[in-house]
């Protein structure tokens, strides 16, 4: 083997069992050959089983950060403890060229009764840190998990903080050759995450090679250099890890925009209101098509189709932008344009918001259809329409909070 | 910088040979010595710590088996028969035999279910889980023992030179505990039943084994005790300690070499093994 890769993997699969009792029957006839000095056949699928990863193959050096991407369920994990032997491939090989630190849950193995000193021994010696090492970084585990005066309580009274602090600690020092870390970061506080990546960088200068899984895109393509995207255990890109992420999330895109699509076909629509106008159909456009994922910053139109089941005078129109969990964000309202003057009939009524500011997550729209003062409703359909803002791996802001992406220029000066 | 080179694939065993299994597993064991003190001392000090009483319970446990006993002896209800020392002595010294079998047996076969958290999420020494679980039961023993040397010097009973191979004739009974343990703790990891019947299987022995009472002179239970390996394995230690004289030698051979077969056929499996036990715990 190549000495500047640490990991090699030769087309590995690892299938699982959807049923425990077959599972079980299946685990006892497995074992049960090997102590006979048969083969497995661990190759073969067997009744309830499936490929979790099924045929990857990559290598990973020295120093290398290589990130993992893909949607719940992709293997990501399955593919973590093969690569730190907690369980082995049915299919392929895997060579590991030094001692792999798993981080796979932080904490795994601590317990709660015992102290912060106490389990930095035991969670250290699990990880194969010896007495003398453990002994030699124990000052900087603990100034690096910020633990204090609490160094002597039991960890059941420690904050998530704190906990997750000191199990990234002990692992970040146990001198591995390969850390695998599988998402982590998603845990702490934005100063903890800071931290967490500084270290993983320490570390990659230092030599080690870290497998960094997370569905923190940004953060992935930061800290990583190349990549593997997995979806339903099949690599479907690796490489370059800007692409994989690129192709990673044009596909997501493309999916939920598959979902809402089919959703809103198939949408019951409650709705409230006198009904002399009513709302028929509503579709989402953008980039001339339809459409319910957007970018941050792109036109979004709402195409409307109403009916009007009398002669209305002056009907106005107005649109509510909300977050996932009910916040009014913003809203339009037709009263300052011309609109109709007297509604019969089918007609429709188009808006068109502007190089919407809203940030990556789900978002819901109300439409209502109201007289000149607002005081009858003719038609409202409230938070009925679903579309998305997705991530699309250029956004500036590492995290996300609130709903806006305000665009500042900062001036700084000295003060005289 | 020397790296170790690891290679994963399926049915690992066949390629490397089951020779090398014996090299991997004693060299395992010695690199994992750290490992193993640290996992015993967890068990332990979480056990105890939040409890009132604390390491008192070694005590009271075993205490009230022999108070059981005992009424029950008095009572007539059963036979205890016609005892070298008195009963007390006979007991306690007895039952700290047993405790490296019962609490050795249940707490190496719960190891690997009970780490489940820690043993699908880090590649580490599992032996070292076992081994160090069955440490547990030193503890009760080493408690029941020190009563029983106490209880020896306040009956005027003198020890033997023989006394001193009571550590040597422990050996049978330590392979033996430490090998099924090795093998139910595979088990219990894919079948949950074996941990269960495990617990239960223990008192049902304990009351089978003449541990509070002599070998009655007839009966079909004659026959049981004289092919109950671990009717040897406790009550030649016992007896040394408590008469100085080492009887059923034959038996004692037997059951040894019955422990050691155990042993390493256990362990041997577990090592083939235990990578697809983590993937079903």
């Amino acid at each position: 083997m190549n000495d500047a890769f640490v990991v090699t993997a030769e087309n590995i699969s690892k299938k699982y069992c959807k049923s425990l009792r077959r599972s079980m029957f299946y685990g006892m006839a497995d074992i049960g050959r090997n102590l006979l000095g048969l083969k497995s056949n661990s190759g073969k699928l067997r009744k309830n089983e499936f490929w979790a990863v099924d045929n990857l193959s990559f290598r990973i050096k020295r120093g290398e950060v290589f990130g993992v991407i893909g949607a719940n369920g992709a293997g990501k994990t399955a593919l973590l403890k093969m690569l730190n032997g907690i369980f082995w491939p049915d299919r392929g090989r895997i060579t590991v060229n030094g001692k792999a630190g798993a981080l796979i849950e932080v904490g795994a193995g601590f317990h709660p009764a015992l102290s912060g000193r106490e389990n930095i021994y035991i969670n250290g010696a699990v990880l194969g840190m010896s007495k003398k090492e453990i002994e030699s970084c124990f000052d900087s585990i603990v100034e690096f998990a910020e633990l204090g005066n609490f160094l002597e309580a039991p960890i059941k009274h420690y904050s998530s903080g704190m906990y997750v602090r000191l199990g990234f600690a002990i692992a970040v020092h146990s001198k591995s050759d390969i850390l695998l870390v599988d998402e982590i970061l998603s845990v702490g506080d934005e100063k903890f995450r800071n931290k967490c990546q500084n270290k993983i960088e320490e570390l990659r200068k230092a030599g080690t090679a870290i497998i960094y899984v997370s569905h923190d895109l940004m953060s992935v393509k930061r800290l990583c250099s190349r990549g593997l995207w997995l979806d339903s255990g099949k690599a479907k890109y690796v490489g370059d890890i800007k692409e994989a992420v690129d192709a990673y999330i044009f596909d997501l895109n493309r999916k939920i925009n598959n979902e809402l699509t089919e959703a809103h076909k198939n949408k019951r629509i409650s709705r409230s209101g006198s009904g002399e106008i009513v709302i028929k159909e509503v579709s989402f456009k953008g980039e001339g098509k339809e459409k319910f994922v957007f970018k941050t910053g792109e036109d979004i139109s709402v195409d409307v189709l109403c009916e009007a089941l009398e002669s209305v005078k002056n009907p106005l129109f107005g649109a509510i932008i909300h977050g996932s969990n009910g916040t009014y964000i913003a809203g339009v309202n037709s009263s300052l344009e011309t609109g109709v003057s007297e509604a019969k009939g089918s007609f429709r009524a188009g808006y068109k918001f502007l190089k919407v500011p809203l940030l990556p997550g789900k978002y819901y729209l109300s439409l209502v259809v109201h007289d000149e003062e607002g005081k009858k409703i003719y038609d409202h359909h409230d938070q009925a329409y679903e579309f998305q803002i997705a991530f699309s791996g250029e956004e500036l802001l590492p995290v996300y909070s609130g709903f806006l992406q305000l665009k500042c220029k900062w001036d700084f000066k000295r003060d005289s | 910088m020397a790296h170790k080179l690891r290679t994963y694939e399926p049915d690992n065993c066949l390629k490397k040979g089951y020779f090398s299994i014996f090299k991997e597993i004693i060299s395992e064991v010695a690199d994992n010595k750290w490992l193993i003190y640290q996992l015993f001392k967890r068990d332990f000090s979480s056990m105890y710590k939040e409890s009132f009483f604390g390491v008192l319970w070694i005590i009271f446990i075993p205490l009230l088996s022999i108070a059981g006993f005992f009424l029950l002896g008095k009572s007539n209800i059963i036979n205890i028969g016609e005892l070298p020392v008195p009963f007390t002595l006979y007991a306690v010294s007895g039952l700290a035999v047993w405790q490296l079998f019962s609490v050795g047996l249940v707490a190496g076969t719960n190891s690997l279910v009970r780490a489940g958290s820690m043993v699908v999420k880090i590649n580490f020494s599992k032996k070292s889980l076992v081994i160090s679980a069955y440490a547990q039961a030193l503890f009760p023993f080493l408690v029941l023992f020190l009563v029983s040397l106490i209880l020896l010097g306040t009956n005027g009973v003198r020890l033997a030179p023989v006394v001193l191979l009571f550590p040597i004739l422990l050996i049978p009974v330590i392979l033996f505990t430490l090998g099924l343990g090795f093998l139910f703790a595979l088990v219990n990891g894919i079948l949950r039943d074996v941990g269960n019947a495990v617990s239960v299987l223990v008192t049902f022995l304990m009351l089978l084994t003449p541990l509070l009472y002599t070998v009655p002179s007839s009966g079909a239970f004659v026959v049981f005790t004289k092919y109950n390996p671990l009717f040897y394995m406790i009550t030649v230690p016992r007896d040394a300690l408590l008469t100085g004289s080492i009887n059923h030698i034959f038996g004692f051979c037997i059951s040894a070499v019955l422990a050691l077969v155990v042993f390493v056929f256990s362990i041997a499996v577990f090592h083939l093994t235990e990578s697809r036990i983590a993937e079903r715990i």
